[in-house]
């Protein structure tokens, strides 16, 4: 029988950042809640069997992102454009900040990886060490993608403010 | 402009709502647990379906033979005359084409030997002598050769040459079953120890011999050579075995000699037994 207050309690504690977190990765609010969903879903299944749940959670969300975006029917292609928010709400929090939107336009624009990358490191808070644990790779791999991708993200600001 | 790792964090964090419903979350992993369990019973299920139809078809096809071999039994039981003895062409007969058993078709086609124990052995005369090895020396039970003591036998002779006459059917009840019983009783559960010519005439007869019950079910079968000397004469069902057999002289008058056929001895096939 599993501890479903247990996991009910780490959902409250833990939910909103791995949705967020989720919503970064994807680019999109309704696919970011669909992740965290298949992630929570994961960790519900192991509840009780893992040590660790939120290390857990975030590796579980990381892996369904690069799985979904390496399959056909979810490919990815950069745009120059934001995907068109599906609500009102996140339309309204797009008008909300410019400059916000600018580097979240440019996160989604990274490949999967690198978007994992950035999202673990600078918004989950993670050490090199714990993303690359997360991410099933060497640590000097994360430290190369990390700093890729924000020699990426400098370039596009840049070259964003110069237009 | 260039972001800042302060201004990087900012824009992540930017935007933070709340997180899901857990009780939407532990709803949906509960729907995923009922997906998986019954996903696992589905594939235990068909396991056990898959290997329940492998042994129920590996139980049925002995049955199916059995079937085959009832059916020839009640087709030669109509065709055999009311005596108590008598002698008739099987293959030409009642039984010999229907009391195709596997030890005849292991015979025929050299597939393995199906020891009359595990198949229930014929009520009449297989077309072709079965072909049953006697256990290794030492190996073979000492138990009886029959499951039950047989009301009559069925005896069925072996050309040693291929014939296309079949087997020769002899019926033994009464006295002539008895004896014959009788001899087999006293051959000896263990092999022979002194000098034995092991030697093997030509064209030399075998012999199958099945009980059957009062109530004409069969009982078990044994084979044997005749032909030889009693030292060298071995019965056998395949588990158990007997050695010194030496056949009854009714029996033997029955079946008649060896005639038409060499008496001369022929290569020796083992070295003598001792």
């Amino acid at each position: 029988m599993r501890d479903e207050a247990g996991f009910r309690a780490f959902v409250e504690t833990n939910g909103a950042t791995l949705l967020h977190a989720a919503r970064l990765l994807t680019g999109d609010h309704h696919r970011g809640e669909d992740l965290v969903q298949t992630a929570l879903t994961k960790v519900y299944l192991k509840w009780g069997r893992i040590d660790a749940p939120l290390p857990y959670a975030r590796k579980a969300l990381v892996n369904a992102h690069i799985d979904q975006s390496r399959r056909r029917w979810w490919g990815e292609r950069p745009t120059e454009t934001l995907p068109e928010p599906a609500d009102d709400h996140a339309r309204s929090e797009e008008a909300a900040s410019e400059s916000r939107d600018e580097l979240r336009r440019i996160l989604a624009g990274l490949a999967p990886k690198e978007r994992a990358v950035i999202v673990l490191r600078y918004y989950c808070d993670l050490s090199e060490q714990e993303t690359a644990a997360t991410l099933g790779l060497p640590v000097g791999t994360v430290k190369s993608t990390c700093s890729r991708a924000l020699a990426r993200l400098r370039v596009e600001v840049t070259s964003g403010a110069a237009s | 402009m260039s972001p800042t790792e302060h201004d990087l964090r900012a824009a992540l964090r930017d935007g933070e709502g709340d997180g899901p419903d857990p009780f939407v979350v532990t709803a949906a992993g509960r729907r995923a647990a009922a997906r998986r369990r019954s996903q696992l019973v589905n594939t235990a299920a068909a396991v056990v379906l898959i290997g329940g139809l492998g042994t129920a078809g590996t139980l049925l096809l002995p049955g199916s033979d059995n079937e085959h071999a009832s059916g020839s039994k009640d087709f030669g039981a109509a065709a055999k005359a009311p005596n108590a003895l008598h002698t008739q062409n099987a293959a030409g007969g009642a039984s010999g084409g229907g009391a195709n058993t596997d030890s005849s078709r292991g015979a025929a086609g050299g597939t393995p030997v199906v020891p009359p124990d595990v198949a229930a052995p014929a009520n009449s005369c297989p077309a072709t002598a079965p072909a049953i090895p006697a256990p290794a020396r030492g190996t073979g039970s000492s138990g009886p050769l029959f499951r039950q003591t047989p009301a009559e036998l069925v005896v069925c002779t072996y050309a040693g040459a291929p014939s296309s006459a079949g087997p020769a059917e002899l019926v033994l009840t009464g006295a002539d079953a008895g004896a014959v019983l009788s001899s087999l009783d006293a051959a000896a559960p263990e092999p022979p120890t002194g000098m034995c010519p092991h030697y093997r005439l030509a064209g030399e007869r075998t012999v199958e011999i099945i009980g059957r019950s009062a109530a004409g079910t069969p009982v078990g079968s044994v084979i044997a050579t005749l032909d030889r000397p009693a030292c060298a004469t071995v019965v056998t069902n395949g588990t158990v075995v007997r050695y010194g057999w030496a056949p009854p002289a009714q029996l033997l008058e029955k079946v008649g000699p060896i005639g038409g056929r060499s008496h001369g001895p022929v290569a020796q096939t083992t070295s003598p037994s001792r």
